[in-house]
């Protein structure tokens, strides 16, 4: 498909799957990179003859003569959204992955997302936070728990470790009790920190099942 | 040659300034649209959603914004409206062209596509439009249409141009203003007058609603009397060159080189019974006094040009003093605190003025300017047109004969059938490039009912394929109007795709223009 062929006699073919993939993102972005640009400009700001060197994104200005760029100092850029070290959503979405790997099939039929290393809109991390998956969460005890308080542990068959007990119940007792103060926080630092402290709970829990049921 | 300050030449950025400019005039797009609230730093406010006005208040640096705002401005001067349609239609034509390309794009490749549109737009578009729309048109109206021609082109423009609201109170006020002039005649040559004197034949009051607004008999002068009473049924209207002098010669012990003699005043006024005095210039106290005794009217400063069109329509008469008119009648209107001398010309007692209301002096001049606009559409109908010949019913041989749509997008998709259909032979990728992007228009109009959209489209299939006709009624639009903005669009993206380099040059800009790029 292209213009720069003999233009009197060629044929256009539409865009196979895959190109029309990348086209529709890339529309997408553009289509968000112009409406914020376009609420910037109704604000005031001035659009710049010049563009970022990063990005070649539109420069704007603001009244205090600083450059913009809307595309990297506002959008997630395309790689930074799945870099664990800089997004907890890719972060846990990695976790999950290996899990998931480490996991037997037993003949499940495997989930899309299993297999793909890197899920084009984080589709698999916003999944594994909304709640356990259906037919995975039958083979594993609790595969994936969702950061809010964890209902009481379904016991495996072997007889758990003592210590592995006592540890697990200290972590939900902690769990209970940092609910217990997010119910009653009225700030939102606090309510923030309450929240990772119920997910680094979770985490916990999650690896002592692990090591439970192993 | 040196380059210096080179800004990503290709279609990504201009593209990207088309759709940013897009974005900014969206929220204000269609009968269900917003305004913008403009401030400034000094305290002025401006409340608009007319696409014009909100570009030229953006702080635009880049060449290629510039470029296609003097682009939208050129098109507005000629056409009444479009502004925001016109980036519509500009934004989703570069962007069909980029997802087309992609990757393989380069300078010759742009030329040549720009090339490709202005064919199409010189000798094409003729075509497209004839066969494609003005024929299903007028098909469409032979079903017939319910309701008044006039009317219907106004509630299309205004609902477009000032939101629903403000919309309700304006058209009828057009048409009543049309009707008024017209007098039952309905002739194109009315709509040729208003047209040309609107700026004369209005009259905007601030500080009152909208509602406040109305027709006014004769003309309106814009200042109240000086010295009124109320005469007779019919009067002899002086109109006096310039200040009165009291010498019994011009120019003899006299400061002032034109001004009228005072005795040549009186012979005047004694000899033709002209007992009203209407003065560009300002008048000595005595001549007021003389007024306020003799029971003469007397309005001083007024505007020269409405003094010219009431000396037209009056078909006035030199004399020494000055000109003679003969009125109807002379009065006072009183429009909340302000008060207006109004004067009806005898030998043309259809003249009216429009009296625009409005709460401030952002929202009249919305009003003005959507009026003015109106009138101008409504005249653009049959500018076009080469053979007038006075038909009974003008505006029913417009529709019957195809010049005139439905408004809410119909015009576009009976262009993206026919451009897509087997019918049309004309250049493969431009149709196609233009048949997906003229859909953004009516997708952008029902992008709060998808599904309306899609029934409208289906209607106009089995309109056109001798499905069940019915008659219709609601907004019309002109065929002409849009052929223009589409002329437009193809011409500026062209314009768009032959700049290859952006040059910085550190000279001081021009005010009308910047020169900062090449071809």
């Amino acid at each position: 498909m292209a213009l720069n062929a003999d233009d009197e006699d060629f044929e256009w073919e539409p865009p196979s799957d895959a190109e029309m993939k990348v086209i529709q993102a890339r529309r997408e972005r553009q289509d968000k990179i112009s409406k914020l640009m376009g609420d910037y400009l109704l604000k005031g700001y001035k659009m710049l003859g010049e563009c970022c060197e990063v990005c070649q994104t539109i420069l704007l200005q603001d009244k205090q003569k600083k450059n913009y760029c809307v595309s990297c100092q506002e959008l997630d850029s395309d790689v930074d959204k799945d870099n664990p070290a800089l997004n907890a959503q890719a972060a846990l979405s990695q976790v999950r992955e290996r899990q998931l790997a480490s996991q037997p099939a037993a003949g499940d039929p495997p989930l899309s997302i299993t297999g793909q290393p890197r899920p084009e809109h984080c589709e698999g991390a916003a999944s594994g936070l909304r709640g356990p998956l259906p037919p995975q969460a039958a083979v594993g005890p609790a595969a994936v728990a969702p950061p809010a308080p964890v209902p009481a542990p379904q016991c495996p068959a072997a007889a758990p470790h003592p210590a592995l007990l006592s540890a697990e119940e200290a972590v939900l007792h902690k769990l209970r009790w940092a609910t217990q103060e997010l119910q009653q926080s009225a700030s939102v630092e606090a309510s923030v920190q309450l929240c990772g402290l119920i997910r680094g709970c979770a985490d916990s829990l999650r690896s002592l099942k692990e090591l439970q049921g192993s | 040659p040196v380059q210096q300050g080179r800004c990503g030449v290709g279609m990504q950025p201009p593209l990207l300034v088309v759709s940013a400019l897009r974005a900014a005039v969206l929220r204000c797009f269609g009968p269900r649209g917003g305004s913008v609230f403009f401030t400034r730093d000094t305290g002025d406010v401006l409340v608009t959603r007319h696409g014009q006005k909100i570009l030229r208040s953006l702080q635009l640096e880049h060449p290629a914004a510039r470029l296609i705002v003097d682009c939208v401005h050129t098109h507005c001067q000629i056409a009444a409206d479009g502004s925001k349609s016109f980036l519509l239609l500009l934004s989703s034509l570069l962007s069909e062209m980029v997802s087309c390309c992609g990757a393989s794009w380069d300078s010759a490749t742009a030329r040549r596509l720009a090339q490709r549109l202005l064919q199409f737009c010189w000798t094409g578009l003729d075509d497209v439009i004839a066969r494609g729309v003005t024929q299903r048109a007028s098909s469409l109206a032979i079903c017939g249409y319910h309701g008044d021609v006039v009317e219907g082109l106004v509630r299309g423009y205004m609902a477009g141009r000032v939101g629903d609201g403000p919309a309700k109170v304006l058209s009828p006020l057009v048409c009543r203003f049309y009707q008024k002039w017209s007098g039952g005649v309905r002739g194109a040559e009315p709509v040729a007058v208003i047209h040309t004197h609107f700026s004369l034949l209005h009259t905007a009051v601030s500080g009152l609603p909208i509602g406040c607004s109305g027709v006014a008999e004769g003309l309106v002068l814009e200042r109240d009397w000086s010295a009124f009473f109320e005469h007779g049924p019919r009067v002899e209207v002086l109109v006096l060159a310039a200040s009165v002098c009291p010498a019994a010669e011009p120019g003899r012990g006299c400061v002032c080189d034109r001004c009228v003699a005072w005795p040549q005043v009186c012979v005047c006024a004694q000899q033709l019974g002209a007992c009203v005095l209407l003065s560009a210039a300002k008048q000595p106290d005595w001549v007021l006094q003389w007024a306020r005794r003799n029971r003469v009217c007397l309005a001083e400063c007024l505007d020269p040009e409405r003094l010219d069109l009431l000396c037209l329509l009056g078909q006035s008469r030199p004399t020494p003093a000055g000109r003679v008119a003969t009125a109807t009648s002379v009065r006072r209107l009183v429009l909340g605190g302000r008060r207006l001398a109004a004067v009806v010309p005898a030998h043309a007692p259809r003249a009216h003025t429009l009296l625009l209301c409005g709460p401030g002096p952002g929202p009249l001049d919305q009003s003005v300017s959507a009026c003015r606009g109106a009138v101008a559409m409504l005249h653009h109908v049959f500018e076009e047109d080469q053979s007038q010949s006075p038909a009974a019913d003008c505006w029913a041989e417009a529709l019957g004969s195809g010049r005139l749509l439905p408004v809410g997008g119909a015009f576009e998709l009976l262009l993206h059938d026919f451009l897509l259909s087997s019918d049309w032979t004309g250049d493969p990728q431009v149709s196609r490039l233009l048949a997906r992007a003229v859909l953004s228009v009516p997708g952008a109009l029902h992008s709060h009912k998808p599904r309306h959209f899609l029934q409208l489209h289906a209607h106009f299939l089995r309109q056109g394929s001798g499905g069940p006709s019915r008659p219709w009624s609601g907004g019309l639009e002109s065929v002409a109007a849009k052929r223009q903005l589409l002329s437009a669009v193809l011409q500026c993206a062209a314009k768009l795709l032959t700049v290859e380099t952006v040059l910085r040059v550190h000279a001081p800009l021009r005010t009308s223009r910047s020169d900062e790029e090449e071809d």
